[in-house]
């Protein structure tokens, strides 16, 4: 971590020249020209993950690398044709071709116009890295904090990405809209498994995931060996996996009408029916971490009135009291009627269980407008009002019980706070432009993974010594 | 300069710093309002469940979600008392006892197989176009005249204004009405209904959305073709029908981004495929 972090800071240095946190001795290798205007030194880069020092020059503002120290790192063969002054790189079926004091490089006969003119200095060829790296089918993904510079040899993956979990302290889990889930490292920026499957849910342990389809069987996939088990035949349509946090059991809403909530044993796919009360569209279930409590949301249906008997001529649709409430029910008692935990009439989300007990959840206000959404706390019997006068999105409670909340400020750029509940103080973990559409903290609480909103879709990044750094591309 | 200064300096916070990040926004515009969607039941697992979804990403829009029949859902839209209609048929259009919807637009939402359903007993496996118009216009009364027990037939419909009614006459017995007067006909409100009379009678018939059919009650062939999503894809199957959405006019706000969010193709291939309804893509 040490290493990684001090090479983040002689890149950054080197790159956006932020003179508070200049290390003294990073630029070692320097060697000065006799023009002025060119300066040669090393850069430190990630390449797929690892750090490698590459020779750089500077030129007018640009900087440059070494041709033949990127061929190197990116296993690209590298040829220079006498003759017609041209070097040829190629890999993975991709080809960059360009010459001498070249403004332009052709990558599989499409050319394109460099950032800056190849640049001969010492017997040493240098080219910009983005375009060089580009033109070979990958990816330069650029710290825009401490401007340090990783090269994905191969390409970021690209799509439209979301639901991103942590899976362990490198990898994450996420789904692509063209029905795919991924296993991705988010060390080296690569995929490491892809499931043909669109949503999934991972166990505590980060190490398998159960899924449905549109047969209603219950699959477990073990991400190590990639191998699927179904562990039910049961058909009924299902939604909302949770896991028990000892990992043994998944809870779910079951019926087309998720009127019923049950759990099915891990081991040998037993279905237990917890609540079948004939409550429909049940959703937002929770439960304790010692499996004794189930929250859910439920909300009654709108009535239909009639002028005739028949029913065929339709009077009024009767809404009143379908406001959605927040139900918990005893999961150990058999028939345990389900207690109503609010009564209000706002939209609510997000339903937290704290460690002690207490019950989080965001309240919206669906009739005044301008209302900005609420926080509340649920302690026994009484409700109070935790977080007012911010635009909360969602809210993420980690394992250890903390709680961070993603919110849209008045500028519209979005926050990640973290809340202390207790005292109600709230830390700013981070602010940027970029429209955030969710979060999810490492099991450590030392990283994190941002979904953003682009006009192209979705991406991910990980925060990154004070940067987004993106993960995914879109398309 | 400043402002990479200013995202320097505010390197307070997470995991020791806090951090802005230097580029474009596309926060999208914060959606409100109410939706109310009335009329079929057998579009209601479809539009409920979207509604759970749409939600979470849409705070401030409430929506009620209600099932009853599918005339009640250009109806409702017309008298103001929903905002979306769900209905089984585009009733924009002229179908058998009924006149076009005059002012509404329909909007396709997926494909919902229908099939007729006999107690899971019933040693009938198949019926035809002819066997079915004999057996819902009152001329055969007796399972044995279709290759069953000999025991009266108890027919089981829908009222008039259902668009699984409107669909079962149209495809299944080709435009031939059902004779709701003959003796041995029984009522159902929904489709809930209607399962549970045929599931409670061994020699009750009637007919529902593809994916009602479970437990006690099973879907008999159709000319010699099961009722399967697979047949309805190639074709060999003809008893479904869309799905439809109806609106005053063009949709408007949380109303258009509703009925949108229902035609993506991630809730289409996703949920709607898990409730045994047929992506809108996925016909040929």
């Amino acid at each position: 971590m040490k290493r990684t972090l001090s090479s983040l800071i002689v890149a950054g240095v080197l790159v956006s020249s932020v003179p508070t946190i200049i290390p003294m001795n990073v630029v070692n290798a320097a060697q000065v020209s006799q023009d002025t205007k060119m300066k040669a030194s090393t850069q430190y880069v990630f390449v797929d993950g690892t750090t490698q020092k590459i020779a750089s020059l500077q030129v007018n503002g640009n900087t440059l690398y070494s041709v033949k120290e990127i061929a190197r790192y990116t296993q690209a063969t590298f040829t220079y044709d006498v003759k017609s002054k041209t070097y040829t790189l190629a890999v993975n079926g991709q080809k960059a071709t360009f010459t001498r004091q070249s403004t332009h490089i052709t990558s599989n006969n499409t050319k394109m116009e460099l950032a800056a003119p190849v640049n001969i200095f010492n017997n040493q060829t240098y080219i910009d890295l983005e375009s060089l790296v580009s033109a070979l089918g990958g990816d330069v993904v650029k710290n825009e904090v401490t401007g340090a510079k990783f090269i994905v040899s191969k390409g970021l993956v690209s799509g439209s990405f979301s639901n991103a979990k942590w899976l362990n302290g490198s990898q994450i889990l996420f789904t692509s809209e063209d029905e795919n889930a991924y296993v991705f490292n988010v060390k080296t920026k690569k995929v490491i498994k892809q499931f043909p499957v669109l949503e999934m849910v991972s166990s505590p342990d980060g190490k398998q995931a159960v899924y449905t389809d549109d047969t209603g069987f219950v699959y477990l996939l073990d991400f190590e060996t990639g191998k699927t088990t179904q562990i039910s035949s049961d058909e009924s349509f299902k939604a909302e996996f949770k896991w028990s946090s000892d990992g043994t059991k998944v809870f779910f809403l079951q019926g087309d009408k998720n009127e019923t909530i049950s759990s099915t044993s891990v081991k040998d796919g037993s279905i237990t029916t917890i609540l079948d009360d004939k409550v429909e569209y049940k959703s937002d279930l929770v439960i304790s971490a010692d499996g004794s409590k189930v929250f859910y949301t439920a909300a009654k249906q709108a009535e239909t009135k009639y002028t005739d008997e028949a029913k065929s001529d339709v009077e009024t649709i009767v809404t009143d009291g379908t406001e959605p409430q927040i139900y918990s029910v005893d999961a150990n008692v058999q028939g345990s009627k389900p207690v109503a935990i609010s009564s209000s009439k706002e939209n609510k989300f997000f339903t937290t269980l704290l460690p002690n007990g207490d019950v989080l959840y965001l309240g919206v206000d669906v009739e005044d407008e301008e209302k900005l959404s609420e926080l509340k706390l649920v302690q026994s019997n009484n409700q109070t009002t935790l977080v007012a006068e911010m635009q909360i999105e969602s809210i993420n409670m980690t394992k250890n019980g903390n709680v961070y909340l993603l919110v849209t400020e008045k500028d519209e750029s979005s926050s990640i706070y973290k809340l202390d509940v207790s005292t109600k103080k709230l830390e700013k973990k981070l602010n940027t432009p970029q429209a955030v559409t969710g979060f999810d903290i490492s099991l450590d609480e030392k990283q994190m993974v941002v979904m953003v909103s682009t006009e192209d879709g979705e991406k991910l990044t990980v925060l990154k010594n004070g940067s987004l750094e993106a993960l995914t591309k879109t398309n | 300069m400043k402002k990479l200064t200013l995202l320097v300096l505010s390197f307070a916070l997470l995991f020791g710093y806090s951090f802005g990040v230097q580029e474009s926004t596309a926060s999208a515009k914060t959606l409100s309002g109410k939706i109310v969607v009335a009329g079929s039941s057998a579009l209601l697992p479809l539009t409920q469940q979207a509604a759970k979804e749409f939600k979470k990403t849409n705070h401030k829009v409430s929506i009620s979600v209600s099932g009853s029949s599918s005339i009640a859902g250009p109806q409702s839209v017309l008298k103001g008392s929903a905002t979306i209609g769900a209905s089984d048929w585009d009733a924009t259009k002229p179908v058998p006892g009924f006149k076009a919807f005059e002012g509404l637009v329909a909007h396709k939402i997926a494909v919902i197989p229908f099939a007729t359903i006999v107690h899971k007993d019933n040693k009938v496996k198949n019926l035809t176009t002819k066997q079915l118009q004999d057996i819902y216009t009152g001329k055969i009364k007796n399972w044995k005249d279709v290759g069953g027990d000999d025991q009266e037939i108890v027919v089981v419909t829908r009222s008039v204004g259902s668009g699984t009614r409107v669909n079962y006459i149209e495809k299944a017995l080709n435009g031939v009405d059902i004779n709701d007067k003959s003796s041995n006909v029984v009522k159902a409100g929904k489709s809930g209904e209607m399962v549970t009379k045929v599931q409670e009678n061994k020699y009750a018939i009637g007919y529902v959305d593809l994916p009602y059919v479970k437990g006690n009650i099973k879907a008999v062939d159709f000319n010699g073709v099961a009722a399967t999503v697979e047949n309805i894809k190639n074709g060999k199957y003809g008893i479904w029908g869309y799905g439809y959405l109806l609106t005053k006019g063009q949709p408007k706000a949380a109303d258009k981004a509703f009925i949108e969010f229902i035609q993506s193709a991630k809730f289409q291939k996703n949920t709607a495929a898990k409730l045994k309804f047929i992506p809108l893509s996925e016909m040929k």
